[in-house]
C-alpha cells in the first residue's frame, strides 16, 4: 500500500508531462496556419493554451502526495516527448545533433533535480 | 523560409533597387538568431517569475505583498510565453524547445544570489550538460537540414 502511494504521484507527473508536451505542437500548428486559415489557427492555438494550463493540474495534485524535489526532474522528460511529437506530428526533420543535444539537456535537468533530492 | 549555404534560417531575402544598384538583405526578424534571442529573454523572464512565486509563498496568506508578487510572476510568465510564441513562428519546435532548459540555469544563479542557496558541483555539472546540449542543438540548425 505504501509503495502505491509513492508510485502514484510519479505516474501522475509522467502522464501530465506526456500530455503537456502536446501544447507546443498545437501552438506551432496554429502559428503555421495563421494568416491563411484564421479559424483553424485560432482553434489550434486555443487548444494549445488549454493543454498548457491543464497539464499543470496533475503536477499540482501530485505535489500534494510528494515533494517537488522528487517530481521536478521528471518534468525534464517533456523535452524528449516534445522532440518526438514534433518529428511525428509536424514532420520536422530532426538530425543526430538535435537528438544528442536533447539527451544532454535532459540529463542536465535530471542531474540538477536528483542532486537536489539527495542534498 | 529560406536556408543559406550554412543552413542558417535566413528568412525571406528582401530585394532593394537603389539608384540602379540592386541590394539584397535578409530580414533579421526572421532569422534563427532573432528567435534564439527571444527565447533567451523569455527564459530569463520565466525564471524571474519563478523567483517571484517563491518569494510570494514566504509572505502571509492573502496579504497585499503576496498578491502583488503573484501578479508580477504571472505577468512575467505571460510576457515570456508571448515572446516564445513569436520566436516559434519562424523556427521548428524541436529546435527551439530545448532552449527553454536555460531557465533552470538562471533559476540556479538567481536563487544563489537572492536566497544564498549553494551552487553544488552537481549543479555546475548539470548546467554544463545543459549548455553542451544547447550548443549541439544550435549547431544542428547550421548543419544539413
Amino acid at each position: 500500500m505504501m509503495e502505491l502511494e509513492q508510485i502514484f504521484p510519479i505516474v501522475l507527473v509522467l502522464i501530465g508531462g506526456f500530455y503537456g508536451a502536446l501544447a507546443p505542437i498545437y501552438l506551432k500548428k496554429g502559428l503555421n496556419q495563421w494568416p491563411k486559415f484564421r479559424r483553424k489557427a485560432f482553434k489550434n492555438i486555443v487548444i494549445g493554451i488549454f493543454i498548457f494550463g491543464s497539464a499543470l493540474l496533475p503536477l499540482i495534485i501530485a505535489l500534494k502526495f510528494s515533494d517537488l524535489s522528487l517530481l521536478y526532474p521528471l518534468t525534464g522528460l517533456s523535452y524528449v516527448w516534445t522532440a518526438m511529437y514534433s518529428a511525428h506530428f509536424l514532420k520536422e526533420k530532426i538530425n543526430g545533433y538535435t537528438w544528442t543535444g536533447v539527451a544532454f539537456t535532459v540529463s542536465g535537468v535530471f542531474l540538477i533535480g536528483f542532486m537536489s533530492l539527495i542534498s | 523560409m529560406m536556408r543559406d549555404w550554412k543552413g542558417q534560417n535566413s528568412g525571406s531575402p528582401i530585394k532593394l533597387r537603389i539608384m540602379g544598384n540592386s541590394y539584397q538583405y535578409t530580414n533579421f526578424f526572421r532569422t534563427n538568431i532573432f528567435s534564439i534571442i527571444l527565447v533567451f529573454i523569455s527564459t530569463i523572464l520565466v525564471s524571474f517569475a519563478q523567483v517571484a512565486f517563491k518569494m510570494a509563498w514566504s509572505d502571509p496568506v492573502l496579504s497585499f505583498s503576496l498578491l502583488s508578487k503573484l501578479l508580477l510572476g504571472l505577468g512575467l510568465y505571460g510576457i515570456g510565453a508571448v515572446l516564445f510564441l513569436v520566436a516559434l513562428r519562424n523556427e521548428k519546435v524541436s529546435y527551439l524547445f530545448p532552449f527553454l532548459t536555460l531557465s533552470y540555469v538562471w533559476v540556479i544563479l538567481l536563487s544563489a544570489y537572492l536566497f544564498g542557496e549553494v551552487i553544488s558541483l552537481a549543479k555546475i555539472l548539470g548546467v554544463s550538460l545543459i549548455f553542451t546540449g544547447i550548443f549541439l542543438i544550435y549547431v544542428s540548425g547550421r548543419s544539413a537540414i
